[in-house]
């Protein structure tokens, strides 16, 4: 054991499992199940207009491939070409498509259905708008319209009742959507918000606070704000909540 | 198109927090509309095979006790739409007064909403007008051309119903959304970092793309290769603490002996990650040791504090996300040559953990293939690391001993 951590040494990984999407475009997001405890093994993977969801499996590995890997030493070559056939795949457990065939979705994140406790997934991208899959039934539930830019990164706001969603934009600014209406509540933008595209967002575990970060400002026209250019705000979002009753904390720190 | 709206509409909580009650209210409304479609259309579906069922007796007479069988089934099933009473706005509806089996009357009441702006808690769609279908038994004839004339007369009924039901869902949200106060503006962040992930020379200015709360401190990446760790602004009249897992004796750590006064940044930390505080004229001012007390909250300039960070190599590719684990204990940083490093987040100055491998085969001579990690995720208890790549593949990486090792550390 090594006394200070500098000593420590890199360990290296193989995969143990490698499968390719069939539309063979970038993969954007990947995300666990957290909003769902019984789920937590469930991904999403979205790519293109594509949505897939797979279930990680029980086992440490694919069978074949550690035994092979702890032999491959003393072994020839041919047993490394064999765990590389043994290297697993996984099967998706649901798949969703958009129609729009432009469609390339950025971002996924994992949701519950406040009534019933419904798996949703929030999927977005470049068509500007973000779509609400309901896992357990498997529809789309509700599209959500009215960012005027790709929208680069969805979140639920945690611990909430009511479900509520924010998205980053490429039109920069943040909205707050409720889900349940696809209203879109509220619009984090302006005087002195982005002044370029937003590229990622955070809610503070508490709900308390919101973090956004992004391109912001190529240093033309900015030259007295060049410092200013990929900065990170912190807004507070009002995103308190017990039981629908909602209040907002207004923020004594700034 | 542009999203640049210039209306300008009262700041404040307090607007927000009214649009939130609004929305509570308007949810059930929507719901309830969306539900009387769905039951209006189940309605003609059925009706529909009624219909079909009753053109087949038309041919063979002797199934006449199976048409009012199928009668009753659609007696059954227009019960239910009786249970739902719908109360939407009923503009575009059609009003029938013909005896049919399956009758929608009402009162009309289409008049348009007003928009109210600023009222508090204004229900989305007011219910003026109210549709309400009421059906009667299906009068079951002998004679099967009567039941068939008869199913077809309430198949094209529930047609209309449902049509109708479909339509009012669709006034009633048009009519909440304009009902609706716009969305509230928030224009006025609670507080901008800046100077994390800039060049200060020419000014060049790095994405952001990736922000992460790591309890109460933020972890960024930028586009500059580098993510950090650092402590924002006390927003709530305090700064949080922070326990980094370094030991003493490590020269490295670069806010170890940091005093207020000091020159500079810890001397151990490269020039070029700090000199974005450095040339910014904000010197680690606010820096202090973490495990002290917190930083004077009274202080007027919100000055983060960089806590750690962590360099990868071949990641200023602009959208390459990194993750934390569940447990905001590991993060994994991506990057275009294949390869993610899982990092200890409150390990300071420290090799990575792991350095996960996108390779095809399972052999050590098997080259690692170039692809871009573009973004991974950590399984709940952090023993898998999921990545997916731009070509499309995706990779499980087993972290599971390698990361409990230093778990015990």
């Amino acid at each position: 054991m090594p006394s200070t951590t500098t000593e420590r040494k890199t360990k290296t990984c193989d995969p143990s499992w490698h499968w390719h999407e069939p539309h063979r475009k970038p993969i954007y997001q990947v995300a666990f199940n957290q909003a769902d405890a019984s789920q937590a093994d469930v991904f999403a993977v979205v790519g293109a207009r594509w949505v897939s969801i797979y279930r990680m499996p029980a086992t440490e590995s694919p069978p074949h491939a550690e035994t092979a890997g702890t032999a491959a030493e003393k072994n020839g070559r041919k047993r490394k070409d064999k765990a590389a056939a043994a290297m697993g795949r996984l099967e998706p457990l649901q798949t969703y498509a958009d129609d729009d065939t432009e469609e390339s979705f950025y971002c996924v994140v994992w949701g519950a259905d406040p009534s019933n406790g419904n798996a949703w997934l929030a999927v977005a991208g470049k068509r500007r708008q973000i779509r609400l899959i309901d896992c357990h039934r498997g529809v789309a539930l509700r599209t959500m319209r009215g960012h005027g830019g790709a929208v680069h990164e969805v979140r639920f706001v945690p611990h909430a009742q009511a479900s509520l969603l924010l998205s980053a934009s490429e039109d920069e600014s943040v909205r707050l959507w409720c889900c349940s209406t696809a209203y879109c509540l509220a619009i984090f933008a302006g005087q002195q918000g982005h002044r370029d595209a937003v590229l990622s967002l955070d809610v503070r575990p508490d709900a308390a606070y919101l973090a956004t970060a992004g391109v912001d400002g190529t240093v033309r026209w900015h030259a007295a704000h060049c410092m200013h250019t990929a900065c990170a705000h912190c807004i507070c979002a009002a995103c308190r909540c017990a039981c629908g009753a909602w209040e907002t904390r207004r923020c004594r720190g700034a | 198109m542009r999203c640049m709206q210039v209306r300008v509409w009262s700041l404040g909580d307090e607007a927000l927090q009214r649009r939130i009650a609004e929305v509570a209210v308007a949810a059930p409304s929507v719901a309830a509309a969306e539900a009387a479609a769905a039951a209006a259309a189940e309605v003609a579906a059925t009706l529909k095979e009624a219909e079909e069922a009753a053109a087949a007796v038309a041919d063979g007479p002797e199934e006449v006790e199976e048409v009012e069988e199928v009668e009753v089934e659609v007696e059954v099933e227009v019960e239910v739409e009786v249970e739902v009473e719908v109360e939407v706005d009923s503009a575009p509806r059609r009003t029938r007064h013909s005896p049919n089996p399956n009758q929608v009357d009402g009162d009309d009441g289409a008049s348009a909403e007003p928009p109210l702006p600023a009222a508090p808690a204004a229900p989305a769609a007011t219910p003026t007008g109210r549709k309400r279908a009421k059906p009667r038994s299906v009068p079951s004839k002998g004679g099967c051309g009567g039941a068939l004339e008869a199913a077809r007369v309430a198949a094209q009924d529930a047609k209309g119903a449902a049509a109708t039901a479909a339509r009012a869902v669709h006034a009633a949200e048009e009519s909440a959304a304009r009902g609706f106060a716009p969305p509230a503006r928030v224009q006025l962040p609670v507080a901008t970092v800046e100077g994390l992930h800039f060049e200060g020379i020419e000014g060049v200015s790095y994405y952001v793309d990736c922000v992460r709360w790591v309890g109460q401190l933020l972890l960024t990446r930028g586009t500059d290769e580098r993510a950090v760790l650092w402590s924002p602004p006390p927003l709530d009249g305090q700064r949080p603490s922070w326990h980094p897992v370094a030991s003493s004796s490590s020269p490295c750590t670069p806010f170890s002996a940091a005093t207020p006064g000091s020159a500079g940044p810890g001397s151990a930390t490269p020039g070029s990650a700090t000199s974005g505080f450095a040339s910014s004229g904000r010197v680690a001012a606010a820096r202090g040791s973490p495990r002290s007390s917190p930083a004077s909250a009274s202080r007027p300039a919100a000055l983060p504090t960089l806590l750690n960070e962590w360099h990868m190599p071949a990641s200023s590719l602009w959208f390459l996300r990194c993750s934390l684990d569940p447990a905001r204990r590991l993060l994994a940083l991506g990057s275009t040559q294949g390869c993610v490093a899982v990092c200890e987040v409150d390990a300071v100055r420290a090799p990575p953990l792991v350095r996960c491998v996108a390779r095809r085969g399972g052999g050590r001579k098997r080259a690692c293939s170039l692809v871009t990690v573009r973004h991974t995720a950590f399984s709940p208890n952090a023993s898998h690391l999921v990545g997916g790549c731009d070509d499309g593949s995706v990779y499980i990486w087993h972290l599971g001993s390698a990361v409990d090792v230093d778990a015990t550390e």
